[in-house]
């Protein structure tokens, strides 16, 4: 008996798309999933990161080859298994015509498919705007493209493509706050993410946890990071949940001379006096997921309205050493006040390790918060930046 | 008054160099970088981000030496590209900014060639935008003859019967290369080149040396500091060899210009097309391209180098040992970084070699080997 008899099933079985969960689909991951759900397909996601999608991962790739690009190998191995008629790695490059994603993306769907073996059929989708240009039509190309491999009703194809806008629109909305929200979060009135536990008696710190949505959001990649800062009785707000225009703002101070220090709102300037200010043409950190690492941690290295940043970096990301550098670079020039730690994951990174490194920030900024001031001797000897 | 300086960037260096001397900048406002030694790349690493490529550590840690002889003006990469290339630019003059130098940055996309021009005019003694251009084209034909005279140099010292005597020539050619001022001068002299080779080297006529082509990243396989003078050490090994990139892919506006030109790197990247359809920034398509290419023409192995952590290459390297294993080419993969070992670097390309030759014995069954002269080596 055939496997498809042998489910019950008198209607046309449903196409299976393989989604591996990992890099991108953090970020789009509702988009994604109402597309292919409204054209009729069943959407199968890995499992969620596990000991063996790592291992598998890091003994696929290269060795120089980053954390999550590593986990992605896994997460697709992990797919190999199921019966699955398309798998789902889209070519993305940009989507704004300054910003650029990482270049690893474009090729990564080449790269599974000449390195696995007994993979489905790639779809993958190639969109650039900043280097091809591409705009509405390429966009509404390639829904077609792609809709038509489901279904033959292309008013179907719209209605898909359209709610699933709807729906990464919504998702959106739902994660990144106002700048309102902020201002109520930072004076301590309302929590973003789960509370912290006051089982201690300690005072709560607020602490900006800062990284990749594919680091923070991956509770195996990232150690449980939340939930260590919970128990340790810090609040956090993650930087992808920071106001879209607070960051874009400290964006283009970041290209002004002395980093815009002087104007507090430069996208209000005329665009004369503004022009004047930035140090040069061709000055942009056109990576465009950095954008909210280094933003986040510029505002509130600048705000100094909470207690720390912890940054999660994972290791040998190539932008990320990008905006490391500018974030160092702005919390020396300000003088700025508020630690900034920047811990760095990989495939080795031990759980006690992580733990004790957290634990140790959590004392230091509980020092803080009490005396006002870090000893000298805990600022010599640390690894974090202490300024 | 603006001090103008330049990261060393291989042969660009010499082309800046001339450039500025078209442009009539007169020489104490020019502070050529120097060349770079254990020390610039020390301190480029000790100020750089702990990740960042090779190349940005060493091009900061030649500027930090400019500007320690009294730059102020800098030209570097900038805009937007795809890898981290564009931003060396911009974080850079972060860095720089840091540690006290007073410095100017004139960021240059080479996608922008009218922002290109523009810097250029800015610099120049007087020059209006005509005057600019007439002079930016002694860069591209220049380029040319270098470009040359480089491939025609990773030949005959392979097949030389005299040591010492192509560097000789190629000194002698550089030196009037650089004095040329007219086109129509330079342009004849271009068509002399391999004469003057072929007239001065006497060659081993019975050679039979293995043909290795190096891929990779641009400012690793042009930078001598970084690739540790890998031609050298493969034409001391009695191989012949060529890079596969070159600056032509910035420098030759005619042909970016004139669509029934296609440039060398959209032939690389076509063969690619198969194995990376589209472009992922860097050097990553032409590096498989130019593999599959080389092959196609009869050559022996390939030398693939790039800087640790570079992702475009990092790309490319996972596809490469199925292009390897598709057209029975060899490659090897080298990573180079700030700490490379020279010893380990010479045995891993002895061994290759070694195990090329007896491929190629296999290969060959007994027949007797073809005459390798320039013609037939040279596939431009």
């Amino acid at each position: 008996m055939s496997r498809r008899g042998s489910s019950g099933h008198q209607r046309k079985q449903k196409k299976r798309v393989g989604i591996p969960r990992g890099l991108l689909y953090y970020y789009f991951d509702a988009m994604w999933e109402s597309f292919f759900k409204a054209l009729g397909a069943e959407v199968v996601l890995s499992s969620k990161s596990n000991k063996k999608i790592k291992d598998d991962g890091v003994i696929e790739t290269l060795d120089d080859e980053c954390y999550s690009t590593k986990l992605y190998h896994g997460h697709v191995l992990d797919l190999a298994n199921e019966r699955l008629d398309y798998l789902f790695v889209p070519r993305f490059a940009s989507r704004n015509k300054q910003e650029v994603g990482c270049p690893k993306f474009v090729a990564l769907a080449d790269v599974l498919q000449h390195t696995k073996e007994n993979l489905p059929p790639i779809i993958g989708p190639y969109y650039s705007t900043s280097r091809e240009k591409h705009g509405f039509w390429r966009l509404v190309h390639i829904i077609f493209d792609i809709g038509f491999k489901f279904t033959k009703n292309p008013f179907r194809i719209i209605y898909a493509a359209l709610k699933s806008l709807r729906d990464h629109r919504k998702s959106m909305k739902a994660k990144i706050t106002s700048e309102k929200i902020l201002k109520q979060w930072e004076r301590s009135e309302i929590f973003l993410n789960d509370p912290p536990s006051t089982d201690n008696g300690d005072e709560i710190l607020k602490v900006a946890l800062v990284g990749h949505s594919y680091v923070i959001n991956d509770n195996f990649a990232s150690l449980d990071v939340r939930k260590k800062l919970q128990e340790l009785g810090v609040d956090i707000i993650t930087s992808e949940q920071m106001p879209r225009n607070l960051l874009k703002r400290q964006l283009l101070r970041l290209s002004m001379k002395n980093y815009g220090l002087e104007f507090p709102e430069p996208e209000k300037l005329p665009k004369k006096e503004l022009e004047k200010q930035f140090v040069g043409k061709n000055d942009y950190l056109y990576f465009e997921f950095e954008h909210e690492i280094v933003g986040t941690a510029m505002h509130f290295l600048e705000s100094n309205t909470i207690d720390g940043i912890l940054m999660l970096v994972n290791f040998i990301c190539g932008p990320v050493s990008v905006t490391t550098e500018y974030a160092k670079q702005f919390a020396k020039k300000i003088q700025a006040e508020t630690p900034l730690a920047i811990l760095t994951l990989d495939a080795h990174t031990g759980e006690a390790g992580f733990q004790t490194r957290l634990e140790a920030f959590s004392d230091i900024l509980r020092m803080k918060k009490s005396t006002g001031l870090i000893p000298n001797s805990v600022k010599e000897k640390s690894d974090f930046i202490l300024l | 008054m603006e001090i103008v300086t330049y990261p060393h960037f291989g042969p660009l260096t010499r082309l800046f160099k001339a450039v500025f001397q078209v442009l009539e900048v007169p020489e104490e406002r020019i502070v050529p970088p120097s060349v770079p030694n254990k020390r610039t790349l020390d301190l480029g690493s000790e100020h750089s981000p702990e990740w960042m490529c090779t190349p940005f550590k060493l091009s900061l840690g030649s500027l930090i030496e400019s500007l320690e002889r009294g730059a102020n003006h800098v030209f570097q990469i900038g805009g937007i590209g795809t890898c981290r290339a564009s931003c060396y630019g911009p974080v850079q003059r972060v860095i720089i900014e840091d540690l006290g130098f007073n410095a100017k940055f004139s960021n240059i996309d080479y996608h922008l060639p009218i922002d290109m021009l523009k810097d250029f005019k800015m610099v120049s003694n007087g020059f209006n935008y005509l005057q600019t251009l007439a002079a930016i084209r002694k860069i591209w034909v220049k380029n040319y003859s270098l470009d040359l005279t480089e491939n025609l140099i990773n030949f005959y010292r392979g097949v030389e019967t005299e040591k010492g005597q192509t560097d000789k020539v190629a000194e002698e050619i550089y030196d009037e290369l650089f004095s040329l001022t007219r086109i129509r001068k330079i342009k004849k002299f271009h068509k002399q080149i391999p004469k003057i080779f072929k007239d001065k080297i006497p060659i081993d006529k019975d050679a039979d040396p293995l043909k290795i082509g190096i891929i990779g990243e641009i400012y690793v396989v042009l930078e001598p500091m970084l690739h540790l003078d890998i031609y050298r050490r493969l034409n001391d090994l009695g191989v012949v060899c060529r890079n596969t990139v070159s600056l032509k892919k910035f420098t030759d506006i005619p042909a970016k210009i004139n669509p029934f030109v296609k440039e060398y790197y959209k032939v690389y990247r076509e063969k690619a097309k198969p194995y990376i359809q589209q472009y992922c920034g860097g050097d990553g398509q032409e590096s498989i391209g130019a593999t599959i290419l080389l092959r196609e023409l009869g050559w022996d192995g390939m030398v693939h180098i790039w800087p640790f952590s570079c992702m475009p290459e990092l790309s490319a390297q996972t596809v490469i040992p199925v292009v390897s294993h598709n057209y029975n080419m060899p490659v090897l993969p080298m990573v180079v970084d700030e700490q490379t070992g020279e010893t380990g670097y010479q045995t891993r390309l002895e061994a290759f070699v070694d195990m090329l030759k007896i491929k190629r014995e296999n290969e060959r069954n007994g027949q007797p080997p073809e005459k390798i002269t320039w013609e037939t080596f040279n596939y431009d």
